[in-house]
């Protein structure tokens, strides 16, 4: 009975080393919540709030939310990698399509876009694995109309989260698939000037600041 | 009173010194562009809107930018490219927007004029007018697209200032930072990734 409970005790030690180790990419569906950071991370103020990611291979004709998604892409065959993402105020999915340069965002809020689920497209041009411009994207609404603004941030280099102040909450986006990583925000949009503003600050694995930025994008191209 | 004559010196210097600054932090856009709000207006015809665009030939571009004046001198030249920074100039979608007199509420098919010096970009980028999103903006087949109307891909849009042929028109668009906002003979109408677009609501 003794040696079952210290395989099980092994067992569990393993499964809970694999799920919360280091590296800069989740490959699968992964929320570790804030009891999963590094301590520098969870007594944050405003507190952290962790988002889920996802990235996965699909094909491009693929049914569902999703496939409304990459029916608004220029992919028409193969497989695209994508990255879903689970935040504050939108639900976002950035997808690559192997060996072209072209990303593209598709955002959603619950609240459809002239009876569109993904309010939300943007498509940039990644140079170097860089964007140049975070393709801001100002078009979908909350449930109390309010404009919400959505962008992509190039992580730095050993960021492995980008954290942006939403107010109440600091939002941790993972970093993931070495992609620029698609954040939104209700704060500081300033929609008749099609502009917005991100507060950032980029974390390491280990929860140290790397860098701190004050984003301002703006719809454009 | 010395001390007096030092403070006034001071600030004087100060003064200068902060003027100086602001000098060389200024942009074309904070030197010559408002932000006043559109003005509603009955008609938009194709050949008014001709004209609107072509005044903003030879001013230059802008990413993100919507404010040009009309002296054929791009007052902002060099920038970086996807950069913002306050020079002259519309980008491809704000060229569009203010050209088809377009509201920032996208909800709103009406018509409203924007001076070129009004700053205003639009909410809209190429993408968001290739697949006709927003109350004034429509899709329709490229063979059909006839002036003033537009070919959109998803990071390009520009308006046909003259219907061409053998597959070329000629288009009013800013274009990039290095060529700037000009009518440029192209085959978008038979690229595939463009797709035709057209203002709702022409009144001639």
């Amino acid at each position: 009975m003794d040696r079952l409970i210290v395989a099980l005790i092994a067992t569990v030690a393993v499964v809970a080393a694999a799920c919360t180790r280091g590296g800069d990419e989740p490959s699968a569906a992964r929320s570790v919540g804030v009891s999963g950071l590094p301590p520098a991370l969870r007594h944050l103020q405003p507190r952290a709030h962790v988002d889920a990611v996802r990235v996965a291979h699909v094909p491009v004709a693929t049914g569902g939310s999703l496939g409304r998604c990459l029916r608004e892409t220029p992919f028409r065959s193969g497989e695209v990698v994508v990255v879903s993402r689970i935040g504050v105020v939108t639900r976002s999915v950035t997808v690559l399509h192997p060996g072209d340069p072209q990303l593209v965002a598709c955002d959603k809020t619950g609240v459809p876009l002239e009876r569109r689920e993904w309010c939300g497209l943007s498509v940039g041009i990644l140079r170097r694995g860089r964007l140049p411009d975070p393709r801001l994207d100002i078009l979908c609404v909350d449930r109390r109309r309010r404009h919400i603004a959505s962008a992509w941030i190039n992580p730095a280099k050993g960021a492995r989260w980008i954290g942006v102040d939403q107010g109440s909450v600091t939002e941790l986006y993972p970093a993931a698939a070495s992609l620029p990583v698609r954040v939104a925000t209700r704060r500081t949009v300033d929609y008749r000037r099609s502009r917005a503003t991100f507060s950032i600050t980029q974390y390491a694995g280990d929860g140290h600041v790397i860098v701190r930025t004050i984003l301002a994008a703006r719809v454009a191209g | 009173m010395k001390p007096l004559i030092a403070f006034l010196g001071a600030f004087v210097a100060a003064l200068l010194l902060s003027g100086v600054t602001a000098a060389r932090s200024q942009t074309f856009q904070s030197a010559n562009c408002n932000t006043a709000t559109g003005q509603p207006t009955a008609s938009l015809t194709r050949d008014w809107s001709q004209t609107y665009s072509l005044a903003a030939a030879w001013e230059g571009y802008q990413w993100g930018g919507g404010c040009w004046n009309n002296n054929d001198v791009d007052e902002a030249p060099n920038d970086p490219p996807e950069h913002y920074t306050g020079g002259e100039g519309g980008d491809c979608s704000g060229l569009t927007f203010k050209t088809w007199q377009e509201a920032l509420n996208t909800a709103d098919g009406g018509h409203y004029y924007s001076h070129r010096l009004r700053n205003v970009h639009g909410p809209y980028d190429a993408a968001r007018f290739r697949d006709g999103i927003g109350a004034p903006n429509g899709t329709i087949s490229k063979a059909y697209a006839g002036v003033m109307d537009g070919f959109a891909s998803s990071s390009h849009v520009g308006m046909i200032f003259f219907r061409g042929s053998g597959g070329w028109d000629q288009i009013i668009e800013a274009k990039c930072e290095a060529c700037g906002t000009n009518i440029f003979s192209e085959t978008y109408r038979g690229q595939s990734a463009y797709g035709g677009i057209r203002r709702i609501g022409w009144t001639g």
